[in-house]
């Protein structure tokens, strides 16, 4: 790709209501048909017209669990994309802030000592607290003379999850083995059924971090300059990049602590849409929202009936998928010149 | 106001090393257009920096544009004055429309897409640096000289007062830099731009300037007309190397001849 495919060379207004729009149907259409999928396949019309078991299937059961996948989805895809840009990495991952790291290990420590019974309620909550500590604590590691570096930010993140992940096998090597497989399901990542209020909860923190991190759209755009140009062009490099590190970290947190880590969907996402819609970041984040919510609830669906009746846990989809997809991109852009 | 840049014992120190700036008093007329030269490590870069706002200085007062160039007016300061410095690859597909574009981003409040007036001063920039064609281009795959084009339309869309330029020449053949510097006068000219480059070619330095600054070990050795500053003595001392310095009948300005260090005599 050496020139951007798109009638214009810039964003347009109509291209931005447009691509926004066809997301917004696709994700849509996407949880309507996810819902109606699965080891029983549902009927629109009966779902919508009596109340009966496949009204309450749909209600109970598959649709809290496709809100979760989209909301899921969506939050990793768009904090993905502010993140790469933020460290001036496009192969950054939203894991790469320690987020999902912290929460895996406090996770892991709550499956390998609560009694299961309490794993539920409790789990979850200590994966949030483990997102939360464990982001500040590389925040913190990633200051250099006060200020945030990309390149620091990068290697902190990737040593701290390495060393929670020798953390986590510590764990898994110790403890009996019905624990080992709740603790290995944990890390697969799986997308379960939750009460509407807390995926209430859940929708409303992403819905706050993508807020703010739409907000710093353009300041994203100006940090792809470089440090430099970017505070030339009246960017507060330490502020923008505060805002961005805090709302990644809270959509992620979130969202790790009810579903475990789900790998490559934050850096899939927002590459393939930066692809077809251009860089322009006013677009790509509210793009990857969708274009996030829609790819999981996709997954998931496969996840659910890929060995009906049996599941799949939906990380080993996401994995399976994107790790091939990305190496052939990435093979592409390498024979084409540099064009990441 | 009658001085775009007032600099008064302006010290900086780097950390690791004893370069930077020792003592920098300078002033820069509103409209001029004033060349910094000096060898590798004089403190070029670093007193450009110090204008753009970049480093604070560890003493002294700076004032660029009526104030100092701290963090508490960034973006205000960011519709007064242009930075060119070196361009590196993006690592994302921008196309060269954007990349200039972005030079708006100090007029454009918040999220909003650009106005057509945005459109009109992009282009502008786009046609005065040469690099309309390139628009629908992906920035990354262009060659270093095209970057740097677009580097500087993207500073001209900015429609600054001031124009700070670090080594803007440094990867465009002679006919680009012509083309450059060309402009650069003519902006200077017609809309009274001042302009402060870093450079290392003495000619351009002499041809296009009316003010020259040589810097020596973070210091101030000479500031001046060009034929002031930069004299066989001068460029001797400072540099360390020979140099034929003359004047030359076609431009009228001075001539300065690198000579090589195992010249037989």
């Amino acid at each position: 790709m050496t020139s951007r495919t798109p009638s214009a060379a810039r964003l347009t207004r109509t291209e931005l209501r447009t691509s926004l729009l066809l997301l917004m149907v696709a994700t849509f259409v996407t949880c309507i048909a996810g819902a109606l999928t699965g080891a029983v396949t549902l009927d629109l019309g009966q779902v919508w017209s009596v109340a009966g078991t496949d009204r309450t299937i749909f209600l109970q059961v598959r649709l809290p669990r496709v809100l979760l996948a989209a909301t899921v989805g969506g939050a990793l895809a768009v904090a993905g994309a502010a993140l790469q840009p933020t460290l001036r990495n496009p192969l950054a991952s939203p894991d790469i802030i320690g987020v999902s790291g912290g929460a895996a290990l406090a996770a892991v420590f709550a499956l390998a000592v609560l009694p299961s019974g309490l794993g539920q309620y409790f789990v979850p909550m200590a994966a949030f607290v483990g997102a939360a500590s464990s982001s500040a604590l590389v925040y913190r590691l990633s200051l250099v003379h006060g200020r945030l570096e990309p390149y620091t930010q990068i290697l902190v993140g990737v040593i701290f999850n390495t060393f929670a992940a020798s953390l986590i096998l510590l764990v898994s090597a110790v403890v009996d083995m019905s624990r080992t497989q709740s603790i290995v399901f944990w890390l697969m990542g799986g997308i379960a059924v939750h009460p509407y209020p807390v995926l209430a909860l859940v929708a409303a923190l992403v819905g706050i971090g993508t807020a703010v991190l739409v907000r710093e759209a353009r300041t994203l755009d100006l940090l792809s300059l470089g440090d430099e140009t970017a505070e030339h062009l009246g960017v507060d490099l330490g502020q923008s990049r505060r805002r961005v590190f805090a709302a990644a970290s809270l959509m992620v947190g979130a969202v790790v602590a009810l579903t475990g880590v789900i790998t490559f969907v934050g850096l899939i996402v927002p590459h393939l849409l930066r692809r077809i819609l251009g860089s322009d970041n006013r677009l790509l984040l509210p793009a990857s929202l969708f274009g996030g919510a829609t790819f999981l609830v996709l997954c998931d669906a496969i996840a659910r009936t890929a060995i009906r009746p049996a599941e799949l846990p939906v990380g080993a989809i996401t994995a399976m998928a994107g790790g091939p997809f990305f190496i052939y991109l990435l093979r592409r852009s390498a024979s084409a010149g540099r064009d990441l | 106001m009658s001085n775009a840049i007032e600099l008064r014992a302006v010290e900086y120190r780097y950390r690791s090393s004893d370069t930077g700036l020792k003592g920098v008093d300078l002033v820069v007329p509103t409209g001029s257009m004033t060349a910094v030269i000096g060898p590798n490590g004089s403190g070029k870069t670093t007193l450009l920096r110090v204008l753009a706002g970049l480093v604070t200085p560890s003493g002294g007062d700076v004032s660029v544009c009526g104030g100092p160039p701290d963090s508490a007016r960034r973006r205000s300061f960011a519709r007064q004055v242009a930075v060119v410095g070196t361009q590196s690859l993006l690592g994302f597909p921008y196309t060269v429309l954007e990349v200039v574009l972005m030079g708006r981003a100090p007029h454009i409040e918040g999220f909003r897409l650009e106005s057509e007036a945005d459109l009109e001063a992009a282009a502008e920039a786009m046609e005065s640096t040469e690099v309309a064609a390139l628009s629908h281009r992906i920035f990354d795959t262009l060659s270093s000289g095209e970057r740097q084009r677009v580097a500087v339309a993207r500073a001209l869309a900015q429609e600054p007062r001031l124009m700070l330029l670090d080594e803007p020449a440094a990867f465009l053949d002679i006919k680009q830099q012509t083309v450059l510097y060309d402009l650069l006068a003519a902006l200077n000219e017609e809309r009274g731009m001042t302009v402060v480059s870093v450079l290392h070619d003495l000619n351009l330095a002499s041809l296009y300037f009316d003010q020259v600054v040589l810097l020596d070990q973070g210091s101030v050795y000479a500031a001046g007309a060009p034929e002031d500053v930069i004299t066989y003595a001068s460029v001797r001392e400072v540099y360390q190397t020979d140099v034929y310095v003359d004047m030359n009948d076609l431009t009228g300005k001075l001539n300065v001849l690198p000579l090589p260090r195992s010249r037989k005599t």
